[in-house]
């Protein structure tokens, strides 16, 4: 079914939207969750929660990009997931790892001073709309999908070695432009 | 914490973007720039051999550096290594130059998984573990992710990826006495999971 068929059900409020989007995009939800959660019980809650959410957002919402209108949901109820279990001493280590590898495109900065989440996010999205496809796909996969580095060499038919140092490059640019546009973090 | 408003951030990048990553799959490089990395791979690879080894024959052992304690996934540490530590600190040597540093994977524990390139060292401070400051640079934790084709004397990875050796020389300001803890990751040979790893070193005061 297309997405504007599914939107559709959502707008006449038919329970077989849920249906229809846990056909179309179940197992998109559950690699977007699991990659955050690392636990199939976690997951199956988020997905769940990301049903429901959407039949609270659709309408009046009516998302122009329906499956990362989705994956965002998940990813965002996931992270608040991943929050409390990490509350509660547990979870796994995935996004540790990530927030690890992120501090490394944060500017240095003694100044209290801090950018605006708009300005941050214009900025982002400026980047990596500069970025050549490659590095930008595979930023994207590990730090908005958070896909582990041999998920995304088997994904883009590449060693995991050269997923390494793209994103290594691409953190280090990051940083770089960050800098130039005098965003602090 | 900055780095998970970073990410919060990142998760609100356009949604053309993301659906683009969905999709999107990597151009292979043509046979001659294939070739062209494969040779400055082996050359780089070179480098790093000839420099592991001018490091490991030039040092000589001035200050004796004890691994006592190995730790489990949580922050928690008991005082002795044992059979059922996820990871073992061999440390090698120190000289005036630095400190070198190897660990191994327990292979009985852990025995698809294998390191990755990345870790996090702290220092005891009034029985907190804080994490190493470059000196120079107090904003910057002293993390490393060294990717193998970027090898530097700071980590080498093993081929089979089981054991590290990390070198840090004088820059980074670790030839003080005290305890440290190394956070290294073991991961499992799907890449499905990753499990933080600790261990704790100490460098004893000169007598």
């Amino acid at each position: 079914m297309e997405d504007k068929e599914i939107i559709d059900l959502y707008f006449e409020r038919s329970e077989s939207a849920i249906a229809e989007t846990d056909k179309k995009y179940g197992a998109y939800c559950n690699t977007i969750a699991y990659n955050i959660l690392q636990n199939s019980e976690d997951t199956e809650e988020c997905c769940n929660d990301t049903y429901l959410k959407l039949w609270n957002t659709i309408p009046p919402e009516r998302p122009s990009y329906f499956k990362a209108f989705i994956g965002r949901i998940t990813r965002n109820l996931a992270i608040n997931m991943y929050d409390r279990n990490k509350a509660q001493k547990r979870g796994g280590g995935s996004v540790e790892l990530c927030l690890d590898e992120l501090e490394e495109c944060i500017p240095d900065n003694s100044d209290p001073y801090v950018s605006e989440d708009s300005v941050i996010r214009d900025c982002l999205d400026s980047f990596l709309r500069k970025l050549p496809s490659e590095p930008r796909n595979i930023f994207i996969r590990r730090y908005w999908y958070m896909d582990s580095t041999s998920e995304i060499a088997k994904r883009f038919g590449v060693k995991e070695t050269k997923v390494r140092v793209s994103l290594k490059r691409t953190r280090d640019r990051l940083k770089v432009f960050f800098e130039k546009e005098g965003i602090f973090i | 914490m900055k780095q998970k408003r970073l990410m919060d951030l990142i998760g609100s990048i356009d949604d053309e973007l993301i659906e683009e990553a969905d999709k999107g799959s990597a151009k292979k490089p043509s046979v001659n720039k294939a070739l062209i990395i494969s040779l400055s791979s082996a050359a780089a690879c070179l480098i790093v051999l000839i420099s592991a080894l001018y490091y490991f024959r030039r040092s000589e052992p001035e200050k004796k550096i004890t691994a006592n304690t190995v730790t489990s996934t949580e922050t928690s540490y008991s005082s002795d290594p044992g059979p059922d530590d996820p990871i073992s600190v061999k440390t090698r040597d120190e000289s005036e130059a630095g400190i070198k540093v190897s660990l191994e994977i327990n292979e009985d524990i852990y025995k698809d998984y294998v390191f990755s390139s990345s870790y996090n060292i702290s220092k005891e401070e009034n029985g907190v573990f804080v994490s190493c400051k470059r000196v120079g640079n107090q904003d910057k934790t002293q993390y490393f992710t060294v990717a193998p084709e970027e090898k530097s004397s700071s980590v080498i990875l093993s081929d089979d990826e089981k054991s590290m050796v990390i070198f840090w020389d004088d820059e980074f300001g670790l030839l003080d006495p005290g305890k440290y803890k190394i956070t290294c990751y073991a991961v499992s040979s799907d890449g499905n999971e990753i499990i933080p790893v600790t261990a704790v070193f100490e460098i004893p005061e000169e007598s």
